[in-house]
């Protein structure tokens, strides 16, 4: 037990109801399990673990930047920076001639160059241009415009300037500028959290951010770090022991694969998007703000990685080219809409495209449930036992041609039940449906479940041809998957103020939009995709006893593949497609799906079974006819009725009347007493 | 002041060498000599303006630049928080590590 015990302590943090201050603590594993933990050999039951800062936004403007103020800054960064690049920026009136000299003098005793004779004002200038190019012309605008700058502003503007631009690296095709976002990248802290040697090490990447880079040169890197804090002691802006000490710090760089200060671009710009959407304006211009969000870095970790994994292994399978595929995907918890992950490309942690937010795509089946919805909310004409004609259809539109809806088997499939319609993804028969109930119901069906986009009245919409973003299907399926309550997706749990006050936001509205008894035959029907329809592979990749609603969609010749469902408390849409909108070849169930049963196998699911309504019955019916069954049927499906729906006559596999008593609805009411 | 004083220092120089000349090309030279200085008078005004220009220029393109650069302070953003307890696996799937916030509010069941 005891080699089975680490030491760790918890980082000092400011939580919402007050500050915690640094906390060692030791725990004791059994297993994997944590068995014990420990603060100064007492007993304790939990630790409250500090949240990762993973991004810096202005929510009024849309750059992206970590600003510090003057203020804000160590006081031992600006020694350590004045120290190293500009012993004299005080005092010279941007240009310094005594520093060139300096520099000159330096560079040519060691034999090579070792300090640079620009003022930190004349680097300012040069990082206001876009290019590095060395020519004579370039240096003398650079020091005109460094004389200009000093006419005009302040020493201490010019240097929180500086500070606020200066180049600090690289990650991926983004620039890292300025020493807040230097410090969010490299340590994952804001700057005021840092300590000597972090600060030493900042500092040192100013000379050049690649070479002396943390990570691909260490040893260098460290070099450089301990010729900063030399300095600093040689000059007297830090005592000789704390350099000492400082230098036998390690780098301290957080590991280039938890650089979280930049690791969820999408998911901040959902952020961002809230921000805008649920807070005053002028709320948002304080500064200071703290935003606690509902992401999950667990969650987002195992969608980051099913996403990659799974198109990489879709692409060898199928011999697709190599990174053809993208991908989006967003994990939602289905009993708050609390979004707790969002992925918005197959290379995660590259800011780009936004696909999860921004990429309108065609759904084709993944509309279908509403058409079901809109028929079920009519208990007098369908239930799930409805027969249904799938058979070929001509309708006309204006303006475009007829619309023949075929089905992606090619065949039709003659009377079939509304359930298994539904399940097998029919299209004939959902378009007859769904002219039957009428597309504007439909329309009006969509609005009530949360998509607010215009949307044209075209019969073709019935079987998918709208585009929605991936965030927009996550919206529509968290009302199905949270009981036929309309819920906004949110990522933000609260947004402090400086002074730990919360601010007010827009009230949130949960509505019940769709009666529970419509809502749990939706639900059924959703479940039997999974059971017996498209979504078949499902069955066995997911724990047992964990309940599996979703449907697939697909869209003409395969260009995009799309799952949406829900289990075991979280609802996950995923869509798999090419950015230039060329087919891939996959439908729903054989991209899509495969991504979204990787992610929800990683999470933690609850199983259980969905309560029925106290309005809804359970009665068995014949497959063929969706008349009443008994046992002497073959084919037979126990579906779930809204009181006084279910079917009367009997199917003609079952025994005359006089038996039925038994073996009709007193059976189903002895079901419904065993299983509630 | 300095470029004054070269500049009459070299119309002096250039009025030798045109003395010298002066049998030759006599009608020629005594044409050119309030000339020269003229244009050169003027080429320097034009430069001098130019100078200015380009400065005011400078001025204008770093002032923007600079002015530019001055956003609000940002606002800093957090994911969930997490706990470590008792009997939690270590792993991805930690029943129960799910904090409920003060304000954290389920709508319904």
């Amino acid at each position: 037990m005891a080699n089975n015990a680490i030491q760790v302590t918890a980082r000092p943090f400011i939580f919402w109801d007050g500050a915690r201050p640094e906390l060692p603590f030791e725990v004791q594993f059994h297993g994997d399990r944590v068995a014990r933990l420990t603060r100064d050999s007492e007993p304790i039951d939990l630790v409250r673990l500090e949240p990762r800062l993973f991004g810096s936004v202005s929510p009024i403007d849309h750059e992206d930047r970590t600003l510090v103020r003057l203020d804000q800054v160590p006081r031992e960064l600006i020694h350590a920076l004045l120290t190293v690049e500009d012993r004299d920026f005080y005092s010279h009136i941007g240009i310094d001639p005594r520093g060139l000299a300096r520099a000159l003098w330096a560079n040519l005793s060691a034999g090579r160059v070792v300090q640079g004779g620009s003022t930190l004002t004349q680097q300012l200038v040069k990082n206001f241009y876009l290019t590095a190019e060395r020519t004579f012309t370039r240096k003398l605008n650079e020091m005109v415009m460094a004389l200009l700058l000093e006419i005009h502003y302040e020493k201490n503007e010019i240097l929180e300037a500086y500070l606020n631009e200066v180049y600090l690296g690289q990650a991926g095709s983004r620039a890292i500028h300025g020493f807040g976002l230097g410090s969010l990248f490299y340590f994952g802290r804001p700057l005021r959290e840092l300590k000597l040697p972090e600060i030493a090490l900042l500092v040192s990447l100013v000379r050049g951010p690649s070479l002396y880079n943390p990570y691909r040169h260490p040893e260098r890197s460290r070099e450089r770090r301990d010729l900063v804090l030399n300095k600093m002691s040689e000059l007297g802006v830090t005592d000789r022991q704390t350099a000492q000490q400082a230098k036998m710090a390690p780098l301290g760089v957080s590991s280039e694969g938890v650089q979280s200060a930049l690791a969820y671009p999408a998911y901040l710009g959902f952020v961002r998007q809230q921000l805008r959407q649920d807070y005053r304006e002028q709320d948002l211009r304080t500064e200071g703000l703290r935003i606690f969000t509902t992401l999950d870095p667990d969650v987002q970790r195992a969608t980051e990685s099913a996403v990659r994994q799974r198109l990489t292994a879709i692409e060898r399978a199928r011999k697709l080219p190599q990174g053809t595929l993208e991908a989006a995907a967003v994990v939602v918890r289905s009993d708050s809409g609390e979004v707790a992950a969002m992925v918005g490309a197959r290379k995660s942690r590259f800011a780009g495209f936004n696909r999860a937010l921004d990429a309108q795509r065609p759904v084709g089946s993944l509309i279908k449930p509403v058409v079901y919805l809109a028929a079920l909310q009519q208990p007098q004409r369908y239930t799930l036992a409805t027969l249904l004609e799938d058979a070929p259809l001509r309708v006309k539109q204006a303006g475009s041609p007829d619309w023949t809806p075929k089905n992606y088997d090619k065949q039709f499939h003659g009377q079939v039940l509304l359930i298994r319609s539904l399940a097998q993804s029919y299209n004939a028969s959902t378009a007859r449906l769904g002219m039957a109930v009428g597309v504007d119901t439909v329309i009006a069906e969509m609005r009530q479940l949360g998509i607010s986009r215009r949307l044209q009245p075209f019969p073709s919409l019935l079987l998918g041809a709208i585009e929605l973003t991936p965030v927009e299907v996550a919206q529509m399926y968290l009302t199905f998957a949270s009981g036929g309550f309309r819920t906004p997706l949110r990522s933000i749990r609260s947004v402090l103020s400086q002074g730990q006050q919360p601010l007010a936001r827009y009230p949130l509205s949960v509505e019940q939009v769709i009666e529970p008894g419509p809502m749990a035959l939706l639900n059924y029907g959703l479940q039997e995709v999974v059971r017996s329809g498209t979504a078949q592979v499902l069955r066995g990749r997911l724990p047992e006893g964990v309940r599996v609603s979703g449907k697939t969609g697909t869209t003409d010749d395969y260009r995009d593949s799309w799952f949406a469902g829900y289990a075991g408390g979280y609802l996950t849409v995923v869509w798999v497609g090419r950015d230039d909108n060329e087919s891939v070849g996959l439908s729903g169930a054989s991209g899509a799906m495969l991504v979204w049963a990787d992610i929800m196998r990683r999470l933690d699911l609850h199983t259980g079974e969905f309560p029925l309504p106290v309005d809804v019955e359970l009665v068995a019916v014949d497959l063929g006819t969706g008349r009443l069954a008994d046992k002497h049927c073959e084919d037979v499906i126990e579906l779930p009725f809204i009181v006084g729906s279910a079917p009367t006559e009997r199917a003609p596999c079952a025994s005359p009347q006089i038996n039925g008593k038994v073996g009709g609805k007193v059976r189903n009411w002895l079901d419904r007493l065993f299983r509630r | 002041m300095s470029i004054a004083k070269k500049r009459t220092a070299s119309t002096k120089r250039k009025s030798k060498t045109t003395k010298r000349r002066r049998g030759r090309r006599k009608s020629a030279s005594r044409r050119r000599r309030p000339g020269m200085s003229y244009v050169i008078s003027r080429l320097g005004i034009a430069l001098a303006v130019m100078c200015l220009a380009y400065i005011v220029y400078l001025d204008i393109t770093i002032r923007n630049r600079f002015e530019g650069q001055r956003w609000p302070i940002p606002a800093h953003v957090y994911t969930l928080s997490k706990s470590c307890r008792n009997w939690a696996t270590a792993g991805l799937k930690t029943p129960g590590s799910r904090e409920a916030m003060p304000w954290q509010t389920t709508p319904y069941k």
